[in-house]
């Protein structure tokens, strides 16, 4: 047994002892159980404490609305969200409150505006040797349940999905609108927000969250948005798996990561040959994710697993139609063939997906450590000024 | 991307800019539950800003190198135009006609303007419905992969439980022929009628139009006229090829019509009112040799001589200028309504 694991045994006190770091960064405690606040206003959260999460402009694919690609292109600063959580033994309650300069809401008189929105993500399956869901809607494998609640002349839509990644979203029926709703206070251009998720019995003692918002006056919807990376609500008098604790703090622990500097040098000579890094975008945009801000949204286990072994995180590209093969062959109705250099993942013999992207397993631990302390200082532009 | 597909091919030669089709559309799909401000099908005046208002400058489509291209989309209140009613009552008591509102745009705004001074002004018309494209940049842009194309027939249709709203669709066609419903937050589109292709009824658009200007079949229908008129003369050819997406409508270009007149009133000999290049930037470099076949296969009529190609034009027989998989009901009759 290592030192590490050795320290991890025990009491849940003992795991936070040893991931402190991570606990300090990531984990926002829930308080409870208690009679669960309902509404962003209630009086109950002014007394609990929470915890400031940065949210980031999504970046790492490209859509193809000019009006909000210009507004990108002006490059706009990152933003933060305030997390507070409550708990119960079946219930999660989530605070959120983040600045939103002007008041959008869905409205039924003009076609190109947008509302203000929040969402918030949960992986569907939680617990010991299971990794991080892709945050961008999950993936092949592990999947993620979404709540998104969007501003309305009355108050806000609530609408629940479930998601394998990109183009997955799909609507659960019936959404129970109670308990999630938000308010806009015009003095303080501040947003607050519940959203009540489900907990399963079973929860290890904390349960990952990631959360995004759009800013309707920036034609923000879809994939324009500003996003995190998964964060943790610990839920309290629950035993922490250690094991998993330790898994999902990975990049946390001193010796975990390495030197950036050494990492950038590595990712600036392969990792381009796909992907965009900061001033460093030779690929055709769109062949592989970017990785301009990838630091803002993915864990450290999460950027080990994608290096060393790619197929393990089957995430496939945003719609394979963006791009064809101008040269054909044309079929007998005149449709081109999709490109097959813009797709991230192929089928094996096996009829499995196989991830374009090839295991890079050549690099020693050292170098995968530098190359992961290098992606996530890539944490996207700085925060915005009020 | 289907195994068949659909096409219609309109002939601008013979539309009068009736709107018949237009209203065929709009009482069949769109005069309720939020889309009332849509049209599926206009007929808009060429040269001129159509509908929505200069759509050809709202970007979409592919580029060059088979790439989606960035687009904008339109607003209700300066592009599309927000519908309005008349004070039809209120004429009744001696008061002005005049709308209820102040509108400053909508569709066919510009009807009849065209281009060119007198006694040199020239204009035709252009009906518009969505090209069940190929190769569809709506499709293509969906990050919900909520729009998809029939394999049977390659009619384009956006799946509304899938549809989130996002509009990235109509950012992206090129033809701005996916409108957004604000009442139902979703994204709507013509259909081609598939509900009525199914029952082997042509699209209503093309089964109510006085001009018989609509040709419907399937492409690869050899027998069809659709085939004859895009693959075998290549006088039937797509609006604004450039924009990548393969297009399954299909015009026949206007003949240029009267000559021009000269200062004092003469007509110029061999001069066109239409200028070839303005057709050109509309269908192309295909557009040419279109029109070359359409004015000697005419030369040969006058001459004459037999042509089935403008035998073809002509659509002597309604019920023979729509092939379908399943043949139109023997005997049927539009329903009247009591």
């Amino acid at each position: 047994m290592t030192p590490r694991a050795l320290l991890l045994c025990g009491l849940a006190s003992t795991v936070a002892f040893a991931s402190e770091a991570f606990f300090k960064a990531e984990v926002v405690d829930a308080v409870g159980p208690m009679k669960l606040p309902t509404t962003p206003g209630d009086p109950a959260w002014k007394g609990i404490a929470g915890k400031t999460f940065r949210m980031t402009p999504q970046r790492s694919v490209r859509l193809n609305d000019k009006t909000a690609n210009e507004v990108l292109k002006s490059a706009p600063g990152s933003s933060e969200v305030l997390v507070k959580a409550a708990a119960s033994a079946s219930e999660l309650v989530l605070y959120l409150e983040w600045k939103d300069p002007a008041k959008e809401v869905v409205r039924e008189d003009e076609s190109n505006v947008f509302a203000d929105s929040i969402a918030v993500e949960l992986p569907e399956k939680i617990g010991r040797g299971m990794r991080l869901p892709a945050i961008s809607m999950g993936d092949d494998d592990m999947h993620v349940q979404v709540a998104l609640l969007r501003a309305t002349k009355a108050g806000a839509q609530l609408s629940r999905f479930t998601a394998a990644g990109f183009g997955s979203l799909t609507r659960q029926a019936p959404a129970s609108e109670a308990n999630s709703s938000m308010q806009y206070d015009e003095a303080q251009k501040t947003w607050r927000a519940v959203v009540t998720m489900p907990l399963e019995a079973g929860t290890p003692g904390m349960v990952p969250v990631a959360f995004a918002a759009w800013d309707g006056a920036r034609g923000e919807r879809a994939g324009y948005k500003r996003l995190s990376s998964w964060h943790f609500v610990r839920l309290a008098n629950q035993a922490l798996d250690p094991k998993w604790v330790e898994q999902m703090a990975f990049g946390y622990y001193p010796g975990d990561l390495g030197d950036a500097a050494a990492g950038k040098a590595l990712a600036e000579g392969v990792c381009v040959a796909c992907h965009h890094l900061p001033g460093k975008a030779f690929a055709p945009a769109g062949i592989a994710p970017s990785l301009e801000a990838i630091g803002a949204i993915a864990a450290p286990s999460y950027l080990r697993d994608s290096i060393t072994a790619p197929s393990r995180v089957i995430l496939h590209e945003l719609n394979p139609n963006q791009h064809y093969a101008t040269g054909g062959p044309a079929d007998k109705n005149g449709a081109l063939p999709n490109s097959d250099a813009f797709r991230w993942s192929a089928r094996g013999a096996d009829g499995k997906w196989v991830s374009k992207m090839p295991p890079f397993t050549q690099f020693t631990p050292a170098q995968l450590g530098d190359l992961i302390a290098f992606l996530k200082t890539l944490d996207g532009p700085p925060l915005e000024k009020p | 991307m289907s195994t068949r597909q659909l096409a219609m091919v309109m002939d601008l030669n013979k539309c009068i800019g009736c709107q018949t089709c237009t209203v065929a559309c709009k009482t069949q799909w769109t005069n309720r539950n939020g889309r009332e401000g849509m049209y599926w099908n206009n007929v808009e005046t060429k040269p001129g800003d159509g509908y929505p208002k200069k759509w050809e400058e709202f970007g979409g489509g592919f580029d060059a190198g088979g790439n989606l291209k960035d687009g904008v989309v339109p607003s209700r209140y300066s592009d599309y135009g927000v519908p309005w009613d008349y004070n039809a009552e209120e004429i009744m008591r001696g008061k002005e006609f005049k709308p209820q509102s102040d509108p400053t745009v909508g569709p066919n705004w510009d009807e009849d303007v065209g281009a060119g001074d007198f006694p040199n002004s020239y204009f035709f018309y252009l009906p518009r419905i969505c090209n069940h494209c190929s190769n569809p940049s709506c499709l293509a842009a969906c990050p919900r992969e909520a729009i998809f194309k029939r394999s049977q027939d390659g009619i384009v249709l956006v799946d509304l439980n899938r549809c989130e709203g996002n509009r990235l669709c109509i950012a992206a066609c090129p033809y701005k022929k996916i409108y957004f419903n604000t009442k139902l937050s979703k994204s709507e589109k013509c259909i081609f009628c598939f509900p009525r292709i199914e029952k082997g009824l042509p699209p209503a658009c093309a089964d109510q139009c006085v001009g018989r200007i609509r040709f419907v079949g399937y492409l690869d229908d050899v027998e069809g006229q659709v085939y004859k008129l895009v693959h075998q003369y290549k006088v039937a050819i797509p609006l604004h090829p450039e924009y990548g997406t393969q297009a399954n409508v299909y015009y026949v270009p206007p003949m240029s019509g009267p000559r021009r007149f000269d200062k004092a009133g003469k007509p110029i000999e061999g001069s066109e009112r239409i200028p070839t290049p303005y057709l050109e930037h509309l269908f192309g470099p295909a557009v040419h040799d279109a029109l070359k076949t359409l004015h000697s296969e005419l030369d040969r009529r006058r001459a004459g001589q037999h042509s089935e190609l403008l035998d073809t034009l002509i659509a002597y027989k309604h019920s023979e200028m729509f092939r379908l998989d399943k043949p139109r009901p023997a005997g049927f009759k539009l329903p009247v309504l009591k």
